[in-house]
């Protein structure tokens, strides 16, 4: 039997460091990468570095370690109490959720027989990682240690005795080893090797070809910078021993040498010796073989040939560990910008994953993102959300509601806040009726029946306090008469007809301490008693219209308890459009008076936002967006008509106000893609991105998520798929609700947990949860 | 970046497997005084694995453990139970 320590050149890991046994200093660096989807991040600097100042004999790595599951998930899961959230994690993990970490490893030492007397020059190791422009951080030894462990025992616990040795510490496995693989514990693993590079290397090539890939694997490369003079020395006997011999490639090969001196003289690139390895594992070897391959396959697509190490699987893998992959023969001479072009790691986002109560989604990559509507990484809680219809735009706010919003609102159970969202769909096609009816509301039809009564006059102490007037309350029931009056120029004449009004109300508000529309005609007085007559005549001709009913008197509007609160605006649909824009208008200073007064709430305005063509109605509402943050809430927009959302005034008061954004599909209305990509500067990589979103029902839709964290932008493609108990939820199919409330019906359960059990049918039986509940209600449908 | 092909791979002249096959024919001609042990084989088994490791094993230097693994088939066994005696700096840590 051999020793398998033998194989493991490492002597230490101590100070920071990881002391191969010909005694080099690798220092450890875990870095985030560079996001190179959405953004064009370039290696100029590092290419600089290695042109002017790396030294000969310099080691450096790129690792990329990719796994299947998630840590941060797992511990999450495991210790979750919200019970919608926990479902949905495992939901996630059962989908499978990769992690992909990425590290450099560097080392300046040459190998030596003895122990290096001098200290390392972390300085240069330190500028050479920050010349990538990349978050990066030192690794401390626990950290270096920990990722060995997992690369060499692929993970476990790393429990050790004082007398074992590194080797021994980090190979805790029983380890053998196959033609075809070798295998450490429970996990088979084989290595590639590179062999063929493409004609030509561009920055992150890599990542676009990896990160697709899923599985368990990682992927290094090394580069070891040569004696430069003998390296020149050899390329010049190359060139006149390719130039005396005679035949086609010699030419070829005379030609390209003669290319590369010139540019070397020019660029001062260096030559080094490049080797790549993919490591891939798995529980199973004939899953092994079928990933091996498809990953050669990836990689064969982008112009490189990895190949396996058939009888030397095991020497290999000690070979492609961190700081040891110089020792490996598959070496092939390369320059240092082919190197920095390999570089494996790209920035992915994964958005508030690690928040209080997120959304917890996949990015397109397989791994964790996470929403979190209160997150105070942002400026404000302000989003929007765009996608066509059929996009899933009902479906997504909802789950935004349930998995987010909610549990935002009850983060304070002794001062819980509200969800307010005003709509126009009628009590018939509202599809946040649902939400009503899951967790409790209040569902508020407005029309003019004056069955519900919204008074926008505030109480006096809200408009005069201690003798002072306060403006912007004036300014607002200022702007509501005007509508009302239609005085709507701006001349001295309109002037004079707003200054008796300003009076009247004064006057109003002196007298009565909640005032109502209707007590407005008996204040209107003026020297200019022609002007004041049109007033009143002007009020009493409103007031007799039904339709001021829904603003004249006191408040009917009572809340209650209940944490959701739908303002339906179906029934004005039938108005003129200043009454209808007016309504509106006034539906949203009582949702944000409302808000404002409990804090920690939301607002939805679905579709709403579009009838505020009035800049001065913008202007108020725009208060909204930006002093929202001040009362701890949030406001959102949820618009299927970009063309006619952006010709309302409040369009770009919303965008400059807003920190999130969500994109869905937008199918294949290709001028509304065009205006959206310019209205929202998106760049090319995310006029793509948006461009190739996608909803197939019943199964998942891919959103494009832009989130803003004081200056920095994140943008993130992501699946948002739903688990049975999440669609049972979020669905706003009129028939699907039907056969759910016949469902809890029968059951006699409420519909919360009627969703739940049906979530559990559908898994039991495999099935699309809706299926499951067709096939359970049989002829009951 | 263009790659350049020119400058080639990483490549061995002699390696541990070639060196300890010539050696033993070396010790053994000198010991028994005979020339062609002494020079000419060594330079025979040098040319014949030399070939053997470019045009066989595509010039990897491991090609011997190759060839005792194949000649040896089966699985290969690691044992964890020796000590791992490493006499670096940190020999006090043993």
């Amino acid at each position: 039997m051999k020793s398998i320590f033998e194989m493991l050149k490492i002597a230490a890991v101590e100070d920071n460091f990881i002391l191969t046994s010909s005694m080099r200093r690798f220092s450890v660096w875990e870095t985030e990468g560079a996001d190179c989807y959405f953004l064009s991040p370039a290696l100029q600097r590092a290419n600089s570095f290695f042109m002017r100042e790396v030294k000969e004999g310099t080691t450096v790595e790129f690792f990329t370690v990719i796994r299947g599951k998630d840590e941060l998930v797992e511990e999450r899961c495991s210790s979750e109490s919200e019970p919608v959230i926990r479902q949905r994690l495992g939901f996630l993990r059962r989908k499978g959720v990769k992690k992909s970490r990425s590290f450099f490893v560097v080392s300046s030492d040459m190998p030596k027989s003895g122990a290096p007397a001098d200290a390392p020059d972390m300085n240069y190791h330190k500028n050479l990682v920050q010349s990538f422009e990349m978050n990066a951080r030192q690794s401390d030894t626990s950290e270096i240690k920990e990722l060995l462990f997992e690369l060499v025992s692929f993970g476990g616990e790393m429990k050790i005795h004082p007398e074992m040795s590194i080797r021994e510490e980090l190979i805790q496995k029983q380890c053998s080893a196959t033609p075809e693989y070798f295998k450490v514990g429970g996990t088979f693993c084989k290595v590639l090797s590179l062999k063929f590079m493409p004609k030509e290397t561009f920055p992150f090539m890599i990542p676009r070809i990896i990160d697709t890939f899923s599985g368990n694997f990682s992927y290094s490369v090394s580069f070891t910078v040569l004696p430069q003079s003998r390296e020149l020395l050899s390329l010049e006997a190359k060139e006149r021993f390719y130039i005396a011999t005679s035949g086609r490639g010699a030419a070829k090969n005379a030609k390209e040498t003669d290319e590369l001196m010139n540019l070397l003289t020019v660029s001062k690139h260096k030559i080094g010796f490049l080797s790549a390895k993919i490591v891939v594992s798995e529980s199973d070897p004939l899953l092994l073989e079928k990933r091996a391959e498809e990953i050669s396959l990836l990689m064969k697509n982008g112009g490189f040939f990895f190949e396996e190490e058939t009888w030397g699987h095991d020497l290999e893998f000690f070979k492609s560990l961190p700081s040891l992959m110089s020792l490996s023969e598959r070496q092939i001479r390369a320059l240092s910008a082919n190197f920095t072009d390999m570089f494996p790691a790209a920035r992915h986002g994964h958005g508030d994953f690690d928040g209080r109560s997120p959304l917890f989604l996949r990015n397109r990559f397989g791994e964790i993102y996470g929403f979190d509507a209160g997150s105070s990484k942002r400026n404000n809680k302000n989003g929007s959300v765009f996608g066509c219809s059929g996009s899933g735009k009902s479906v997504t706010v909802n789950t935004l509601i349930a998995h987010t919003f909610f549990p935002n609102i009850n983060s304070d159970k002794n001062f819980p806040g509200r969800i307010f969202i005003v709509d126009f769909a009628g009590a018939e096609n509202s599809s946040y009726l649902k939400m009503v009816k899951l967790y409790g509301g209040v569902f508020i039809p407005i029309d003019p029946s004056g069955k519900i009564v919204i008074n926008p006059f505030p109480k006096r102490s809200e408009v005069c306090v201690n003798g002072e007037w306060n403006s912007s309350a004036l300014n607002f029931i200022g702007t509501i008469l005007d509508i009302v009056l239609e005085i709507r120029e701006k001349n001295m004449n309109a002037d004079l007809f707003r200054n008796i009004v300003s009076k009247a109300v004064r006057s109003m508000y002196a007298a009565k301490e909640e005032p109502v529309l209707g007590d407005l005609p008996d204040f209107v007085e003026d020297e200019d008693t022609e002007k004041a007559e049109i007033i009143r005549r002007l009020l009493c001709g409103f007031l007799d219209d039904p339709v001021s009913k829904t603003i004249n008197g006191r408040s009917t509007v009572d809340y209650g308890k209940q944490p959701f609160v739908i303002y339906d605006l179906q029934g004005i649909s039938g108005l003129s459009e200043k009454l209808k824009e007016l309504l509106t208008f006034i539906v949203i200073q009582e949702a944000k008076r409302s808000a404002f007064e409990i804090t920690n709430s939301f607002i939805v305005f679905d579709e709403a936002a579009q009838l505020i063509k009035d800049p001065r109605l913008a202007d108020l509402i725009e208060e909204l967006f930006a002093t929202a943050r001040k009362y701890n809430t949030g406001v959102w927009t949820v618009t299927q008509n970009f063309l006619s959302f952006k010709e309302a005034a409040l369009s770009s008061k919303i965008k400059i106000n807003t920190t999130t954004t969500i994109f869905l599909s937008h199918a294949n209305d290709e001028e509304a893609k065009r205006v959206i990509a310019e209205d929202f500067g998106l760049s090319e990589a995310e006029k793509e991105a948006f461009g190739s979103l996608r909803t197939v029902k019943g199964e998942y839709s891919t959103a494009l998520f832009r989130t803003q964290r004081g200056a920095e932008l994140e943008s993130e493609v992501v699946r948002i798929e739903l688990s049975p108990f999440d669609y049972a939820v979020a669905t706003s199919d009129k028939e699907e609700n039907r056969l759910l409330e016949r469902f809890a019906g029968i059951r006699g359960l409420d519909l919360i947990d009627a969703c739940a059990e049906a979530a559990m049918l559908a898994y039991r039986k495999d099935l699309f949860v809706m299926d499951a509940i067709k096939d359970f209600l049989g002829d009951k449908i | 970046m263009k790659v350049f092909s020119v400058l080639g791979t990483k490549q061995t002249f002699v390696d541990k497997g070639q060196a300890a096959v010539m050696t033993l024919f070396f010790f053994s001609g000198a010991v028994l005084k005979d020339i062609f042990l002494l020079l000419v084989i060594p330079a025979v088994v040098f040319t014949v694995t030399f070939l053997i490791r470019e045009k066989i094993f595509s010039g990897s230097p491991d090609w011997w453990i190759f060839v005792l693994r194949m000649s040896g088939g089966g699985k290969i066994r690691y044992c964890r139970q020796q000590r791992d005696l490493i006499g670096v700096k940190n020999e006090e840590h043993l």
